[in-house]
């Protein structure tokens, strides 16, 4: 397929990240929300490095995956945290930085 | 001529700020001596000055200085000048100057504050040099402010009781009131002859010169009214009507102060600076019967009071605002002569007097109370003697200095012929209210002196065995005053004595103010024999009164005429009449400005108003932190679709031309960039007439009318557009 | 740069649709799922579908790496952490805020809207119409990627190994129990 139609799939799939980054209450769907973000990056990268017939687009996208690993360890820490202390894991209450 | 004329007013007043900057380093004697050797040192050297220079020169030396400031038309030099007149005030000056400095070793000798009074001292006599010498307005004005300071500095110079400081303080405030007048009468005087130098102003107004006499303010030319100005501040610095109310309070300061300043120099300033500016007076015979008028009313009005007071010091204070007032009659008649004579003789006796009142007082541990005083002859005999000298010179009983120098006055108040055919009547009248004021002054004098000197001691016991002459430090300035009291007078002498000895003041003043005033012989002797009279009259007359102490008429007139005397004991409650007009308005005035202006207006508004704004706009910004990310990001979202929005549109042509010919419109967009679309819209229908890449278009229209063209820039790739309206009217 | 096309295939053309489908159904159901079980599972699934994406674009090692790591570990983690915090999701959508948030979803749509657009326009440009393999030898295969990762890119290889190192110590230390914590 052409290379636009798997960038289009990227974007869609990124803007669904974005609605339930933004609309979901529940840090864990979040966090699985941002994954998908990512993912949607990656799908991109490799369009374009197969377009390009240049492998450094793979080189990145194993970076990125590296990183998304790591942050999702991290992340989701500090959900086990957060979750330990206030014992819930919606972000309506977690907002202790209201001004 | 080895000094230069600054020296004079330098050496005080370097004396002062080495005083007032190192005194406090010093021992007593130290600082005694720097202070009394300044003011000798000028003695000496203005008594060499006056010596030499106008052997010299008689139109006097000058020294300028520098220039001071030169604004536009007006330059003012730093200049001093001594001639006829400022050379003998200026030895006044330094004279009694020196003599109270050393008094005051002995009169403070258990004051603590050594260094700052004399440094005070010194400081005042240079800035009354400065007054003095002063060869244009500005300079004199230097020291015009300068003693107002220090009168302000000493008669609050034992500041711990609030009535010291609140005397010092109405001393100040009332001067500066008259300042204003000093300040309009320099306007109007360089306004009018452009120069602010004192030889300037005199000379055009020797002249006649139509800048001075020409002009009609409500009748009155120029010269009137700079001089009247002038002569409010004179009535402020010497104590006349209506500004004389200071000097009564100004006896909460130390004595020597008294003496010299409220006695011998300052209040004399004002007197000084007529003598001085005389040929403008002489321009504005009104002006000059009003200073003669409030002189002589002054003088009565203040020999009044000092009937009734009950202290040493301000019945003297009273004696020296009538005197005074006698002195503005001298010049006021235009007598300048007379009435510079007068402060003359008037500065030895008046000291000599008030250093009496300091030696009693020392004597009396500090209290002035003469009901509580009494035969003091027998144990203060040197004080005794030098105020008896005194009292027979301010009493004007003959050969005493004070004798010549009131019949000077009075005499030429007579004899006077300034005012012209239409205000003759003025000279007399004033003439005549001096004689009723000498007549006054002579009572009161002598009542004093019979209740302190004379009589039984009414005091207590235990102030009564203290009671002591004081040591030479003290006797000696008053032996010397006392003799000068008694001889000053040589310089004075009248015509009819002496045809070529007599006035000689007379004559040595002439170069300064003008020629001498003419009295004709029988009114001289006329004169004389009046004042003689009425000098012992008013002797005689005290003596039934209180004669050894409070006798049985006194107390009579006092139990007879109850509201009299608390009246006159209560100076007429000209100071509680001023406090209701002018204090309780202004307290007022500032009580409204506090509340509305300060409390209101700058604390609630300029800066509650302030803090106001800082707190809501917290308030609201505060809203916008809610903690909550997802909310963060959504606005992210928003401001990054706003920034797409605006850079996706097409960019707007630089220019838009449309030309109309006749029927037809075209629109130019410049030049087309690529990969926009142009669509335009003529008729405004809503429907693109023309679309295409081309960036010009034209249309031919079918009628005349107003049309709305639209034209929509797209750019294909973004799927965004721009559109522009212009309206054409087609003829 | 091999920038040629050929047109797709049938086969492609529907493999393609059918994984793509996938993907973005995965994902919608990921983030609409009430339970945070059923979302992980999801999730899973979306994973895997996008694995056969990556496999169609001739990227092997990525499709493997997806399946392994992200599906394999990651969402292994997630199903961890869901199962220890074993709540509930009563309200899916917070009311709280709801009008910022969905103003910035329609915001987000509008930004991607206009980018798609833009994608589709020019779809006509040879990066963006390539449907071929390159030619390069072992295109995306494990030792061809690996062999650019240990030669050219071996710092920053090295760098990320680091990195997750930081991340393993982080999360370690952020949910250790302090000593204080414990209830005796």
């Amino acid at each position: 397929m052409p290379t636009y139609a798997y960038i289009l799939v990227s974007l869609a799939l990124f803007f669904v990240g974005c609605a339930g980054v933004l609309l979901r209450r529940n840090v864990l769907i979040v966090l699985m929300s941002v994954e998908l973000q990512l993912a949607a990056g990656t799908l991109a990268l490799l369009a374009f490095s197969r377009a390009l017939g240049d492998q450094k687009g793979h080189v990145f996208a194993f970076f990125v995956m590296a990183l998304a690993a790591a942050e999702a360890a991290v992340g989701l820490a500090i959900v086990v945290s957060v979750f330990r202390t206030r014992r819930t894991a919606s972000l309506d209450e977690v907002n202790a930085l209201k001004g | 001529m080895i000094f230069q004329l600054r020296i004079i007013p330098l050496l005080p007043l370097l004396g002062a700020a080495y005083l007032i900057l190192f005194g406090r380093h010093h021992g007593r004697r130290t600082v005694q001596g720097i202070a009394c050797t300044a003011v000798g040192a000028a003695f000496v050297v203005a008594a060499h000055a006056l010596w030499v220079g106008l052997s010299v020169n008689p139109n006097g030396l000058t020294d300028r200085v520098g220039t001071w400031f030169s604004s536009g038309d007006l330059q003012v030099d730093l200049a001093l000048r001594m001639d006829a007149l400022s050379g003998l005030v200026c030895l006044v000056v330094t004279f009694v100057g020196a003599l109270i400095h050393i008094y005051s070793t002995g009169y403070m000798a258990h004051d603590k504050d050594t260094a700052r009074f004399f440094a005070y001292l010194n400081l005042f006599c240079g800035a009354m040099l400065l007054l003095v010498l002063g060869d244009s307005l500005p300079v004199m004005f230097i020291g015009w402010e300068g003693v107002g300071l220090c009168s302000y500095l000493l008669i609050g110079f034992w500041y711990g009781e609030t009535a010291n400081a609140s005397a010092g303080k109405k001393a100040f405030i009332t001067n500066r009131v008259g300042d204003l007048g000093f300040l309009i009468g320099m306007f109007l005087l360089f306004r009018a002859t452009g120069t602010l130098d004192i030889p300037g102003i005199v000379d055009t107004a020797r002249a006649g010169s139509p800048a001075l006499t020409a002009g009609s303010w409500w009748g009155q030319p120029v010269a009137f009214w700079a001089a009247l100005f002038l002569f409010l501040g004179a009535a402020g610095k010497s104590a006349q009507i209506p500004l004389y109310i200071w000097l009564p309070d100004a006896m909460a300061g130390p004595t020597p102060v008294s003496a010299l300043i409220h006695a011998a120099t300052m209040v004399t300033a004002g007197v000084y600076m007529v003598a001085r500016l005389g040929a403008l007076y002489l321009l504005a015979p009104t002006a000059m019967a009003i200073v003669a008028g409030i002189g002589a009313l002054t003088a009565l009005f203040a020999a009044v009071i000092a009937f009734g007071q009950n202290d040493f010091k301000k019945v003297l204070a009273y004696s020296t605002i009538s005197q005074l007032g006698f002195m503005f009659v001298g010049v006021g008649t235009g007598n300048f002569a007379g009435g510079v004579f007068h402060l003359f003789t008037h500065a030895f006796f008046k000291a000599g007097l008030f250093l009496c009142a300091g030696s009693v007082m020392h004597a009396m541990a500090g209290s002035g109370d003469i009901t509580r005083m009494g035969g003091l002859a027998r144990k203060m005999p040197w004080t005794t003697w030098v105020f008896r000298v005194c009292w027979l010179a301010i009493c004007g009983v003959p050969l005493f200095s004070g004798f010549f120098s009131k019949d000077a006055i009075i005499a030429g108040a007579f004899a006077t012929e300034v005012f012209g055919p239409r205000l003759h009547w003025v000279g007399p009248a004033v003439a005549a209210a001096l004689m009723a004021a000498a007549l006054g002054t002579a009572f009161y004098m002598s009542r004093l002196y019979y209740l302190v000197f004379t009589g039984e001691c009414r005091a207590d016991a235990h102030t009564r065995e203290h009671l002591h002459e004081s040591p030479v430090t003290m006797v000696g300035p008053l032996v010397v005053l006392g003799l000068g009291a008694v001889f000053a007078g040589i310089v004075g002498l009248p015509l009819v004595f002496s045809r070529a000895h007599g006035d000689r003041i007379g004559h040595w003043l002439a170069t300064g103010v003008g020629p001498v005033l003419e009295v004709p012989y029988y009114v001289e002797w006329r004169v004389m024999i009046a004042s003689t009279a009425i000098a012992l009259a008013g002797i005689g007359l005290a003596w039934p009164f209180f004669g050894g102490g409070v006798r049985e008429p006194a107390r009579r007139f006092a139990s007879a005429l109850p509201h009299l005397v608390a009246a006159v004991r209560g100076k007429f409650f000209v100071d509680e009449i001023y406090g209701w007009l002018v204090v309780r308005p202004l307290r007022g005035l500032s009580r409204v400005f506090f509340l509305v202006v300060d409390r209101i207006l700058i604390d609630k508004l300029l800066i509650g108003g302030w803090t106001v704004l800082a707190d809501s706009a917290g308030r609201t910004l505060r809203l916008v932190q809610v903690g909550d990310v997802q909310r963060y990001l959504a606005i992210f979202a928003v401001g990054l679709a706003a920034l797409v929005y605006v850079m996706a549109r097409p960019a707007a042509p630089a220019e838009v031309r449309v030309r109309i010919d006749g029927r037809s419109a075209m629109v130019d967009l410049g030049a087309a960039a690529d990969r926009l679309e142009y669509g335009f819209d003529f008729d405004g229908d809503g429907l693109e007439d023309r679309i295409g890449d081309g960036s010009s278009a034209q249309w031919l229209y079918a009628h005349a009318g107003h049309y709305q063209v639209r034209v929509r820039i797209t750019d294909p790739r973004w799927n965004t557009s721009r559109t522009l309206t212009r309206t054409v009217d087609i003829p | 740069m091999n920038l040629a096309t050929h047109t797709a295939t049938l086969a492609e053309m529907i493999a393609f649709a059918v994984l793509t489908a996938g993907v973005l159904g995965g994902g919608l159901v990921t983030i609409t799922r009430r339970n945070p079980v059923s979302a992980v599972m999801s999730l899973v699934l979306t994973f895997a579908a996008l694995a056969g994406v990556f496999a169609t674009l001739s990227a092997h090692f990525l499709a493997i790496l997806q399946v392994l790591v992200y599906a394999g570990a990651i969402m292994v983690l997630f199903v961890f952490v869901v199962m220890m915090m074993n709540r509930d999701e009563i309200t899916p959508i917070s009311r709280r805020g709801l009008g910022t948030r969905a103003a910035g979803v329609l915001a987000a749509g509008y930004v991607f809207y206009r980018v798609a657009w833009l994608v589709n326009r020019e779809r006509g440009l040879p990066v963006l119409a390539a449907t071929e393999t390159p030619p390069v030898k072992d295109f995306g295969t494990v030792s061809s990627v690996g062999a650019l990762l240990f030669s050219d890119f071996l710092f920053p290889f090295e760098a990320i190994s680091l990195l997750l190192l930081v991340a393993v110590v982080g999360a370690v230390m952020l949910t250790r129990h302090l000593r204080e914590d414990r209830v005796p």
